[in-house]
């Protein structure tokens, strides 16, 4: 089990690694220069110069890249073209907000997205089977910030239940919660039903049968345990859409998190900012997506003991 | 032995359209067909946008500003009073553009370099495999944002975007494609009879995986229409006063309480294209892969 | 290594099927998969069913436990003289794994793969007996011994990957044994296994059927696996019994021509020069009602044998369906 998760550490340094290269390279194989655009429309020449030479824009690119990296190692992403304020720290005021988001709509997936799949699958082809069905391939279609709108339309303007978002209590949440996750509770159903009926066909659902367990526990104990590890992949792969939508969500309900952060920074040009802010949420995103397959040794006994 | 010598895609008489797929059964499959009824619907329309569009897409009217729908504006107007079902018909080209351009693309340069990993394999394997998993790890719809960061917003840049992040799907699918076939008896037969590379690859790994494509296409035009929609909404996309879908409904965004069918609307059409390409995909791969199919 | 086994003549009927058919409502009208079987099991006794694959006789054996999705059964089947058709659903659940116990063709894919062996034998003890986790694991140890796993602390521990296929086979038939049920049914229990494997495990379900005096309903392709340990043998063509005798006498006299092909195609022991028998022709998935389903494939079919339908005639301890039974040889 430890050599196994030494060995899912390891195999994520290389992607690690390949990340860094690519949100370092965001601002190296831009067209215009970095310095130029820093100093503003009316610098000199000999301003821009002298900026290049502060940013350490005149080093070979490798060496520039080694100064990102120790930069980095020392929690160090320069400072907001745009505040001017050390970027580590404005995401750091960030982040909390998105996790709870992201965190808020992982939660409404899983619930939503397992309860579906099952009901889907326990009963195929039946009526609720075909709303279900429908209702999931309506939801993986549905573009997330005209979800988010029209749910601002029902609920805050005509019903007025819920706030348009604000994060000052839990409530705020709701709305941009539900928008982020019910895209990705269709998508999980849809993969629930899909791997239950898999496994319904399966020679040890016959065998649970043949034992004399009533159907709940066929399902309950025998199918659902074996479709939870397909599951588990998707909830990792999902986190990562999650988080990319979490840009879009952010955004509708005014939401100050990374997202916001990030397309705000990509429209001041702020390439600190953004920087910080793609390498921030690439980096979460590899982090649950290792959790996520460490987790399969808990589901899954044949990953455990890696025997045959 | 010689049956299985036979290559499904070579063995018919009547030439090689959609080998393995049988063709008629394809439509009594209802998704394919509603899915494609709908893709044909916004097709046409788009391609006859000149003739059909009640009004001129760009003409402006503020005396009619945000008309709600019926009357002679069948949809209403937006608050420049241009007509709503007009730039509807026309951003169905935006649409279909931005889907066939970043699908075409991604399905070009997925197919070079998943032929090259799974038919040379080697350092070029791991090489390519290594570059398809970063790619990967950075969520999709992000990745299109950094690179949009970098390209600067505008269509032609949204499109590369997103044909980037298309290319992993298209690898893979190549790459397992070629894996596979490279043992069939067929290629090995041919291979035994001195086809080169890429005569292997042209008749007999090419045809055969057109079916698979077709639906990775169908899937992948979904998800392109998306985050374009997205890209837009977040002003990293397609720029006004072109009549994009998602630019259209993130103008409506503001009127969102005075004029809701700006909103309502353009996100219905995004919805609906979205939907088919699903659906066409979904149920081709059904019946594909009749053990999905329940 | 037949065994005349005089108990099992004696003892009383366990499982009596009457005139059993099995339907499968389909899109393009129904499916005859079991045309008309009549079987008769004794406590104690080894019975095979023989057949080819589509023959009716999986079909059979799962309608007994009234476990084939989507079919319609009719006719009868009385366990203990408890018609089985006619049960509710709750009651029927409650024979599974307590009186009838089932053992599987695949071990590999029998098992579920998430929970340990021990997991597995405790649940299929607690479904039927109001017994504590501590007691249900001392039940399931003894049968696991009892099976032939020596190391059955350790098999018990165990995921079902992490054992061989024969340890696998052996773990379902305890798991089939542990409330001691009245009928086994096994659907081709060694066809998986390796060829001294499956020499073990007929010796295995001979050995228990001895200690526990359950009867066996043995479901298989190979006539070589009845002639092993069978009692008796029912051969299976398109949906219904042939002939049925005791399996000696039928190894060696077969008088329905459709049983004399099957034991032609039996591999010889000595002479691999021998060249295999086959039959010509394949089995119809819905043979004509009003002909003999063999007719087509048979050498020595007649017009009668086209225009009617043998019936099964019993006489002694034999039964046979067919116009034209092949003589007696001494």
């Amino acid at each position: 089990m430890i050599g196994n998760v030494i060995g899912r550490l390891l195999q994520v340094l290389p992607t690690l690694f390949g990340v860094l290269v690519l949100v370092f390279a965001m601002t190296h194989v831009l067209p215009g220069d970095p310095a130029r655009l820093i100093a503003g429309p009316e610098a000199t020449d000999a301003e821009v110069a002298g900026l290049r030479a502060d940013l350490g824009l005149d080093q070979p690119v490798g060496a520039q890249f080694i100064t990102y990296l120790s930069n980095l190692s020392r929690g160090e992403m320069g400072r907001s073209l745009h505040s001017n304020r050390p970027v580590v720290d404005e995401l750091a005021a960030r982040l909390p907000r998105t996790l709870i988001l992201t965190g808020l709509a992982l939660a409404i997936m899983i619930s939503l997205g397992l309860a579906a799949g099952i009901i889907s699958a326990i009963k195929p082809d039946s009526l609720r089977d075909h709303l279900l069905t429908g209702l999931s391939l309506t939801g993986i279609s549905v573009p997330l910030f005209w979800l988010g709108l029209m749910l601002v339309l029902v609920f805050s303007y005509h019903l007025r239940w819920l706030p348009t978002g604000g994060t000052s209590s839990l409530r705020g949440y709701i709305l941009p919660a539900v928008t982020l996750g019910l895209g990705a509770a269709a998508m999980l159903a849809r993969l629930m039903r899909s791997s239950l009926l898999d496994i319904i066909h399966q020679d040890y659902i016959r065998t649970a049968r043949a034992k004399g367990a009533r159907e709940a526990v066929v399902i309950g104990r025998h199918a659902l345990r074996n479709a939870l590890i397909p599951a588990v992949t998707l909830i990792g792969l999902e986190a990562g859409i999650l988080l990319g939508g979490a840009v879009i969500v952010e955004t509708i309900f005014s939401i100050n998190g990374i997202g916001r952060y990030l397309v705000q920074s990509i429209q001041y040009r702020d390439y600190p900012a953004t920087q910080g802010a793609v390498l921030v949420i690439a980096v979460i995103f590899i982090t649950v997506n290792l959790l996520t397959d460490l987790s399969y040794g808990l589901l899954d006994p044949r990953q455990r003991r890696g025997a045959a | 032995m010689s049956l299985m010598r036979l290559d499904p895609a070579r063995g018919r008489i009547a030439g090689f359209a959609l080998p393995r797929l049988p063709r008629f059964r394809a439509l009594r499959n209802w998704r394919v067909s509603l899915g494609g009824a709908i893709l044909l619907v916004v097709l046409v329309s788009s391609l006859l946008a000149p003739w059909i569009s009640p009004f001129d897409p760009y003409a402006q009217d503020l005396k009619a500003a945000l008309l709600p729908p019926g009357g002679s504006h069948l949809l209403g107007t937006d608050e420049f009073g241009r007509d709503l079902l007009s730039r509807l018909i026309w951003g169905g080209r935006i649409a279909l553009l931005v889907a066939a351009v970043s699908v075409v693309v991604s399905l070009i340069a997925g197919l070079f370099l998943g032929l090259v990993a799974g038919y040379f394999g080697g350092w070029l394997d791991a090489l390519i495999m290594r570059g398809v998993d970063i790619l990967l790890a950075f969520p999709n719809f992000l990745l299109a944002i950094a690179m949009v960061a970098i390209l600067g917003p505008g269509l032609a840049n949204m499109l590369v975007a997103i044909a980037i992040f298309g290319i992993p799907g298209f690898v893979r699918l190549y790459r397992a494609e070629v894996l596979t076939l490279k043992g069939a008896d067929y290629v090995e037969a041919a291979r035994s009879m001195g086809a080169g590379p890429w005569q292997v690859i042209r008749r007999h790994i090419l045809p055969n995986s057109i079916p698979l494509v077709i639906v990775l296409c169908s899937l992948r035009a979904a998800t392109a229409i998306l985050v374009a929609s997205g890209l837009s909404f977040l002003g990293l996309g397609v720029e006004p006063p072109l009549p994009d879908w998602g630019a259209m409904l993130t103008n409506g965004r503001e009127y969102l309480r005075v004029a809701p069918h700006l909103t309502t609307v353009p996100g219905l059409a995004i919805m609906a294209l979205v939907f088919a390409f699903n659906i066409f995909g979904d149920g081709l791969r059904d019946i594909l892969d009749p053990r999905r199919k329940h | 290594m037949s065994c005349p086994a005089p108990i099992a003549a004696l003892a009383p009927d366990l499982l009596t099927i009457r005139n059993l058919r099995v339907h499968f409502p389909g899109q393009t009208g129904e499916v005859l998969a079991v045309d008309g079987v009549d079987l008769t099991l004794r406590a104690g006794e080894i019975v095979g069913l023989v057949g080819e694959s589509g023959s009716g006789k999986s079909v059979t054996a799962m309608s007994i436990l009234r476990l084939v999705p989507g079919a319609r059964s009719s006719g009868q089947i009385a366990l203990e003289g408890r018609d089985l058709i006619g049960l509710g659903a709750a009651e029927m659940r409650a024979l599974r794994g307590d009186r009838i116990g089932m053992v599987f063709q695949n071990p590999m894919t029998s098992l579920n793969p998430a929970y340990t062996i021990g997991n597995q034998l405790i649940e299929a003890v607690r479904l039927h007996r109001p017994l504590g986790r501590g007691a249900a694991r001392k039940l399931a140890l003894t049968r696991l011994a009892e099976v032939g796993l020596t190391d059955a602390a350790r098999v018990f521990t165990s995921y079902p990957h992490e054992l061989s296929g024969g340890m696998r086979q052996r773990a379902m038939i305890a798991m089939a044994m542990i409330c001691a049920p009245a009928l086994l049914i096994a659907d081709e229990p060694t066809t998986a296994l390796g060829v001294t494997t499956q020499a073990q495990i007929l010796h295995l379900l001979d050995r228990l059927r001895r200690e526990h005096g359950t009867a066996i309903l043995l479901i298989t392709h190979d006539l070589a696996v009845v002639a092993a340990i069978c009692d008796r043998v029912a051969v299976m063509y398109a949906g219904s019994v042939v002939e049925e005798a005791p399996s000696d006498d039928l190894i060696d006299r077969p008088r329905h021509p459709y049983t004399r092909a099957l034991i032609e195609a039996i591999p010889s022991e000595t002479g691999d020069r021998r060249r295999l028998y086959s039959i010509p022709g394949a089995a119809l998935m819905r043979p004509d009602a009003q002909a003999c389903a063999f007719a087509p494939r048979c050498a020595t079919a007649s017009e009668r044998c086209r225009a009617a339908r043998p019936p099964l005639i019993t006489s002694g301890a034999r039964g046979l369906r067919c116009w034209h039974p092949l003589e007696v040889s001494p």
